[in-house]
């Protein structure tokens, strides 16, 4: 009863969310008062005026792209400087050393790009200045400069001047973040979740032994992580640590704070776009597959392990149904405080948004439970990472477009513009470049000794946990499986690079086709136009994700978690 | 050296990323005329 509750609640909130976030962020980057333009517009205009930034100048997207790379490398410096000489560095009662240089590496190619994939610690790799200075800080970066790109990718599929990236970048900072995270991070405080300059206290237990508990501004970097589906914790353990999230209306907000941003976007979008039809028709598409992977993930995890029902070579059987005294189902890797529909729900909504905050491990995952989450990020564009997502799923829009309008021999064309050859080659490159990243380097990792060797599970579970680690990367989720020593120079390098890949070749391929769509005359609907708000061309743009996007990942996923799962059923566990 | 290397490595790869965007100005300058 509570768990569907808890269902019911999340998609009220999120219908909420949707809208209330979707009308401020469209008046936000239209340049439009708000609430809290009496506060911030003078804050705005004196940053901008220091920077020396035009209040006004649009950008043409090389130009717009140019920016965001250089300031993401600029970014990336510093902060790799921080972590190599953090031992050098105030804000380090624990002596710690400084990072290694490809683990160094491996963290600022994952926190520029907002996949906050960590193959360290923090809390006992990285002293308090570098997670403020450098973790928390390439956390906003991260994010705001995603959030920045897609208004300008937005503009240009809507008819608009592109904008500034500067520009876009100071109000999505100042609007739109700012504001969400000195409200988390007070909400959270309130709710037991520590923020202090302290980096552990010493505490005596029952037994009578010394325990060191670890602490830090956990509060604030909290809200960051979910609020721009960053991810990246302040604890090993993620959300799943008491200290990062300590109760179940924590969970509930955490959950929403990484969906809310991606699903304003889209009706942001639609107002835009001045068809608000088409933002929900692409909301609804987005919100019915994570709910068919909210359901499929659930089903699995509540039926439990099936070797458990009837314990082989005994009498003896474990009752995994659900009871007013348990949760029943597979509870492993999970937290009782949460219990299963809760994690899942978690799960599908870090996975679908980039975000890569954990409330469970998912290595414990049932086999096909812990498909979800990988094929969820194989497809990347369930409401997607703040920004990138929605970038995403508009591009299998142009793909859709391209391929219905060949069916019915039709000039192809999306919001009333025409997509010709360049765009189609922008778009194929984007679209495949997204599997050659994760299947390439799985292949290189599953048949040499320098992958092998991290594993900790051998058989299908093994392959499992290295795709799901390029998986992660490729999507710029950041999410890990577990049970992979990824701090290895061939992991630590390859993800690396693999994560910078994933981000920016698809975003500078979409800023190119904004541009080049809205250099092009707007071609109003006539009665040979294919509309594309329509419930029917909903269900024709999944298809073409399903098709394009997801068949490709079919053979390995049979070879990875469906064997698994195969294994699993006649007895033999990985 | 090991950090020159890692920083070289970071840096190669964003200059490329200013190519890249060069490459997509090509090929978006390739647009065949249509009717």
């Amino acid at each position: 009863m509570f768990s569907w509750m808890y269902l019911g609640l999340f998609l009220a909130a999120s219908l909420l969310l949707t809208i209330l976030l979707g009308r401020y962020m469209a008046k936000v980057f239209d340049g439009q008062p708000t609430l809290l333009t009496p506060i911030l517009a003078p804050l705005e205009k004196l940053i901008l005026r220091i920077a020396g930034i035009p209040n006004t100048e649009s950008q043409h997207w090389t130009r717009y792209a140019q920016d965001l790379v250089l300031f993401n490398l600029v970014c990336g410096v510093i902060t790799f400087l921080i972590l190599c000489f953090q031992h050098l560095l105030p804000l380090n009662p624990l002596k710690l050393a400084g990072m290694e240089p490809w683990q160094a590496f491996n963290t600022i190619c994952s926190f520029v790009t907002n996949t906050n994939w960590q193959s360290y610690s923090g809390e006992v790799s990285l002293t308090n200045l570098s997670q403020m200075l450098g973790i928390t800080f390439m956390q906003v970066v991260g994010a705001v400069s995603g959030v920045a790109v897609c208004a300008g990718f937005l503009r240009g599929l809507t008819n608009r001047p592109l904008g500034h990236f500067y520009q876009d970048f100071t109000k999505a900072l100042l609007y739109v973040f700012l504001p969400v995270m000195v409200v988390g991070s007070l909400f959270f405080m309130s709710q037991g979740v520590p923020q202090t300059l302290d980096q552990q206290t010493v505490v005596r237990t029952v037994e009578g032994a010394t325990q060191k508990i670890a602490l830090g501004p956990v509060a604030s970097l909290l809200t960051i992580k979910q609020v721009g589906t960053n991810g990246g914790g302040f604890f090993n353990a993620n959300s799943a640590h008491p200290f990062e999230n300590p109760n179940p209306l924590t969970n509930f907000v955490e959950i929403m704070l990484e969906l809310s941003i991606p699903m304003g976007l889209v009706y942001m979008f639609g107002l835009w776009l001045k068809d608000r039809k088409q933002g929900w028709v692409i909301w609804s598409a987005m919100m019915s597959m994570f709910l068919v992977f909210l359901w499929v993930g659930h089903a699995f995890e509540q039926a439990g392990n099936p070797i458990l029902t009837h314990l082989p070579g005994t009498s003896l059987s474990v009752d995994q149904h659900a009871t007013a005294l348990q949760s029943g189902g597979n509870m492993e890797g999970k937290e009782v405080r949460f219990g299963i529909l809760p994690s899942m729900l978690f799960t599908v909504a870090t996975t679908g948004t980039s975000s890569g905050a954990v409330n469970n491990m998912h290595d414990s995952l049932t086999p096909i439970a812990g498909m979800v989450p990988m094929a969820d990020m194989m497809l990347n564009i369930i409401f997607g990472g703040v920004g990138v997502g929605l970038m995403g799923f508009l591009l299998y829009g142009i793909i859709a477009v391209f391929l219905t309008g060949l069916m019915v021999g039709r000039t192809p064309e999306i919001f009333g513009k025409k997509i010709e050859k360049p765009e189609i080659v922008l778009a194929s490159i984007a679209i495949l470049l997204h599997p050659l990243i994760i299947l390439v380097p799985t292949a290189i990792a599953a048949t040499n000794d320098f992958g092998l060797s991290s594993l900790n599970n051998a058989g299908p579970h093994g392959l499992s946990e290295i795709l799901y680690a390029y998986t992660s990367a490729a999507a710029n989720n950041g999410s890990a499986f577990a049970g992979l020593n990824a701090n290895t120079p061939w992991y630590n390098i390859s993800i690396g690079l693999v994560i910078l890949l994933g981000r920016y070749i698809s975003i500078i391929a979409l800023l190119a086709i904004a541009g080049s769509l809205l250099a092009k005359p707007k071609v109003e609907p006539g009665p040979g136009t294919l509309r594309t708000n329509t419930l029917l061309y909903g269900a024709v743009w999944l298809g073409v994700i399903l098709i394009v996007g997801a068949l490709t990942f079919v053979p390995v996923l049979v070879l990875g978690p469906v064997a698994e799962h195969l294994a699993m059923l006649r007895g033999k566990l990985f | 050296m090991t950090m020159l290397l890692a920083l070289g490595l970071f840096i190669a790869f964003f200059i490329g990323l200013l190519g890249f965007i060069r490459f997509c100005e090509w090929v978006l300058s390739r647009r065949e005329v249509t009717s």
